[in-house]
């Protein structure tokens, strides 16, 4: 599964990207391997959890305010 | 349990684990294997009268990310001083392949005074990249930092099951494939 990035600028090294994902109750910034994200989409792998058009999904690295899971809309999520 | 050298060749071999560039025989030891620390660094400076609250909602941190200057080549660690850098091997543990690991210092490092992580030394299952590396000199002397040093080693333990993100297994094949690996 996939999960449509707002914004995606350069990390610190050229391997790194940080994306910002809008989640239900806000956003989140999370530095992941650029080969993680394509087309301003982020991978994050099977959704763990579904409740009333939001999605449980795991994020690839913790993000900036120390989240590894986050419930995000369920419309922003692409197979 | 912690794999052995053994297993670790094997996982390499095999693609269970994938470390590029491959590292050489003589950077497996018994449990752990050597990595090397590229050749970016990142240091903080300070702004004067601000403080950095990661624990307020909204934080950002593409919001400080200008007071991180970066540095490429040798880098001279001054004492009580910190600083940003990443293996030059790329790190990958696929989410279906049972393990995880966590990134260690070495003793030959520790003994200068250097650390090279902060409380962070796990590495999931699944996760893919340079290891960032949280470098530190406790001792009294200046230290240098080459590209291409051994600067940490990665301890590999087997997982109880694959995590639920990844369980499908068909994900994984997928994302492998797009990252051409």
């Amino acid at each position: 599964m996939r999960i449509k990035c707002d914004r995606v600028v350069d990390g610190l090294i050229p391997s790194e990207s940080i994306v910002c994902i809008t989640t239900h109750d806000g956003s989140e910034e999370v530095v992941v391997h650029s080969g993680l994200v394509q087309d301003m989409f982020l991978f994050v792998g099977n959704v763990l959890g579904r409740d009333a058009g939001k999605a449980l999904v795991e994020l690839p690295r913790e993000s900036a305010s120390g989240k590894w899971r986050v419930w995000v809309p369920e419309a922003a999520l692409a197979t | 349990m912690i794999l052995t050298d053994r297993e670790i060749q094997i996982a390499l071999q095999t693609g269970v684990l994938k470390i590029e560039p491959r590292p050489k025989p003589d950077a497996v030891s018994s449990t752990s294997v050597d990595l090397t620390l590229g050749r970016d660094f990142a240091v903080w400076s300070s702004r004067p009268g601000m403080t950095i609250c990661p624990g307020a909602k909204g934080f950002k941190y593409t919001d400080y990310i200008d007071l991180q200057e970066k540095r490429t080549g040798a880098h001279v660690l001054q004492p009580q001083s910190f600083v940003l850098g990443w293996t030059a091997e790329r790190v990958q543990i696929p989410i279906n392949s049972r393990l995880a690991a966590r990134v260690e210092g070495k003793s030959s490092m520790a003994r200068l005074g250097v650390g090279i992580h902060v409380t962070a030394p796990t590495i999931h299952s699944g996760f893919e990249g340079q290891v960032q590396l949280e470098i530190f000199n406790f001792g009294p002397n200046s230290i240098q930092l080459d590209e291409g040093m051994r600067i940490c080693q990665l301890i590999f333990e087997q997982t109880l099951g694959t995590p639920e993100k990844g369980y499908a297994g068909l994900f994984i094949g997928q994302e492998a494939d797009k990252l051409g690996a």
